[in-house]
């Protein structure tokens, strides 16, 4: 997240042609503006074709949020990492082997829930660890490295959970406490959406405002140039990497107290969606720019219209051409402002 | 040189050890050398992710231990590529010339001519779970599986038995010839008695995300106000489509297929009117014990082993529970 409200002065900003720019042309110049421009204009093709159908009712919303809102709580710490220049295809997996192991834990062995929920985050922390030290130790691709862990930790999950309980899918029993926090709903909203503004707000304070933020656009900008200031790169890898395993590993939790299920495979479709919502998002995928309300913005482009297009009631055979077809334009949408965000004046 | 070589080294005889472990672990038993002169009979299955097919590989297991025979279930775990890794790996299971075969034919444009070739070439094939269409065509031996068409007329009739008039069939394998037949014998149901359904599909990749599939039926429903019926045909999706009915706040005749200790509960509770059971189990016991009869004896049933689907319905859900808590997995999902 760029700066917030930088004071323009004419006396003071002579040396810096941006200080003098309006605050339209300012806000022009955002990461997020192009999926904000994006997202209104999804939001309004759906609130057009499907108003009578109750798209734009509050369980309307509810519904496109709470789907954007788990997407979210796994793509944003994705976003960040994709800022400092790196890739993680391993949160599919990490979600499935989190909802897994609470389910056979607490099911299979009676294990208490809390303590359950611990081992479950603790699991995406050790396979971001795993993630962030094979990357800068060998300084092999991420996009390979977390493909293999991808496959290895499905592998695991899988195994285990069919020698543990016999099959690959197992109930979660409800506890109150951790419904409160994992599953409350305010009419058809999931706390999730709360969750998904929390991350937005914690990873958009540390980009913008703290020195780990600086940290993360110096390692995906100019790597080289980082490591000479002083920047511990490979140690913002893996706290990164750590924090998308342990973003996967909450949704896993969450999907599993929700659904009262632990799936080994749940969360496939976050492997690509994930990358996909931060580009979207405006985030460079070379690394070096972006924001955390931009991904924000992408995971709600995402669920306006991948449900949206079911309040239409139109044949979802179309549903990815369309899906392709809206993408496309948003990420237009987005290389326009930042090329505009990138020149001079 | 050496400083820099001692830690790749040590990573690679880790990852080597790592290998070595694992692949004695996964491919250990079946090539002991005790297993040569066992009846060796390879098993093309469905993905070990979807607990619907770990049922399935139950009844395989269980039967070859029982026969004391020599068998392997063969599948792929890239759900990206699935298709064409099942059709080499058909081939492959096929050229090391196993005594029979028992295939379940998933992607019939794809299979069928190989499985002509591979029965022509003199080994026995069976054919399990899906395929039921051309079976006879293709040259195998026998069927035990159900018929798409018949399971969707009949889980049609039950929805329209209860006064629904306009169904949706949830299909969650878009392209899957066996659910498009599914949805339309579904369809032939509600013809039948004057009324219409249609199909809704969910993009593949989300199938197992249960939040989407509960907004996107909750949206097709929001849209479409002559829907009165819905029925998925998978556990995740049921329980899913319970939420996505509740939300709707309609009153909507709820049908599933394939069973969870969730989708169970539902039908406990009214929420499913009934969940069909495929039995995979039975599909995956038959199809072994078939194979070796047949091998062995050349004895085989006259016509195909039907072994689904059953109805459950709130009457008899509670032996299902009590199987599923003292067998689990046996069922499906626990």
């Amino acid at each position: 997240m760029v700066a917030y409200s930088e004071p323009v002065s004419s006396d003071t900003s002579f040396d810096q042609p941006a200080g003098r720019r309006s605050p339209w042309s300012r806000l022009m110049r955002r990461p997020e503006f192009g999926a904000f421009v994006a997202t209104l204009f999804v939001y309004a093709f759906f609130a057009v074709t499907a108003y009578d159908r109750g798209f734009i009712t509050l369980d309307g919303t509810a519904g496109w949020m709470n789907t954007a809102a788990e997407l979210g709580i796994v793509a944003i710490p994705v976003g960040v990492l994709m800022i400092a220049g790196e890739f993680d295809l391993s949160v599919g997996s990490v979600v499935g082997a989190s909802s897994i192991t609470l389910a056979i834990g607490t099911t299979s062995f009676g294990l208490p829930m809390w303590p359950m929920i611990a081992a479950s985050l603790a699991i995406g922390l050790a396979v971001g660890l795993v993630n962030g030290l094979l990357v800068v130790r060998t300084g092999l691709a991420s996009f390979i490295v977390t493909l293999a862990t991808s496959f290895s930790v499905s592998g695991l999950s899988l195994g285990f959970a069919r020698l543990l309980s016999n099959t690959t899918s197992v109930s979660i029993q409800s506890a109150p406490v951790t419904d409160t926090v994992f599953a409350s709903t305010w009419g058809q909203a999931n706390i999730s959406i709360l969750w998904w503004f929390a991350v937005t707000l914690l990873a958009g304070w540390v980009l913008s405002r703290t020195v780990f933020g600086n940290w993360i656009f110096a390692t995906g900008g100019n790597p080289t140039a980082a490591r000479g200031a002083g920047v511990p790169t490979n140690l913002v890898k893996i706290v990164l990497f750590m924090m998308t395993g342990l973003g996967a590993a909450f949704v896993g939790v969450i999907q599993g107290v929700e659904y009262h299920t632990g799936n080994a495979m749940a969360g496939i479709g976050y492997v690509f969606e994930a990358p996909i919502v931060a580009v979207i998002g405006g985030v460079l995928l070379g690394g070096g720019y972006g924001s955390a309300v931009g991904v924000f913005l992408g995971t709600a482009i995402f669920g306006i219209i991948n449900i949206g297009i079911f309040y239409t009631g139109w044949s979802t055979d179309w549903v990815q051409l369309f899906l392709g077809v809206l993408m496309m334009l948003a990420v237009l949408a987005n290389h326009y402002f930042r090329r505009l965000a990138m020149s001079r004046f | 040189m050496s400083r820099f070589l001692s830690p790749l080294f040590k990573r690679g005889a880790f990852l080597a050890a790592a290998i070595v472990a694992t692949s004695v672990l996964v491919i250990g038993a079946p090539n002991s050398a005790a297993a040569q002169e066992k009846m060796r009979i390879a098993e093309l299955g469905g993905p070990l992710w979807d607990p619907f097919f770990g049922a399935m590989k139950k009844g395989a297991d269980d039967a070859a231990r029982d026969l004391n025979i020599d068998y392997q279930w063969i599948t792929s775990t890239d759900a990206n590529n699935f298709a064409a890794d099942y059709a080499k790996l058909t081939k492959q299971a096929a050229s090391q010339k196993p005594a029979a075969m028992v295939i379940g034919n998933y992607f019939p444009n794809t299979l069928d001519s190989i499985i002509k070739q591979i029965a022509a070439s003199g080994i026995p094939v069976f054919i399990q779970h899906d395929g039921g269409a051309t079976w006879k065509q293709d040259g195998a031996t026998g069927y035990i599986g159900f018929d798409a068409r018949k399971l969707g007329r009949t889980v049609g009739k039950l929805e329209t038995d209860a006064g629904a008039k306009f169904g949706l069939c949830v299909d969650h394998v878009p392209g899957n010839t066996t659910l498009d037949l599914d949805c339309k014998g579904f369809n032939d149901a509600f013809k039948a008695v004057g009324g219409d359904s249609k199909v809704l599909t969910i993009p593949f990749n989300d199938a197992s995300n249960q939040t989407f599939v509960a907004n996107a039926i909750k949206g097709e429903l929001q849209a479409n106000k002559k829907i009165d019926a819905v029925w998925t045909i998978g556990a995740v999706q049921g329980v899913a489509s319970v939420v996505a009915v509740k939300q709707s706040g309609r009153k909507i005749v709820n049908g599933s297929l394939g069973l969870s200790l969730g989708s169970l509960d539902a039908l406990k509770k009214g929420d499913l009117l009934f969940i069909a059971d495929l039995q995979p189990y039975l599909d995956g016991y038959y199809g072994i014990l078939a194979a070796y009869d047949y091998a062995k004896y050349k004895m085989l049933p006259i016509g195909p082993i039907s072994t689904g689907p059953l109805i459950l319905t709130k009457d008899n859900v509670d032996q299902v529970l009590k199987i599923n808590k003292e067998y689990p997995g046996v069922r499906g999902a626990s």
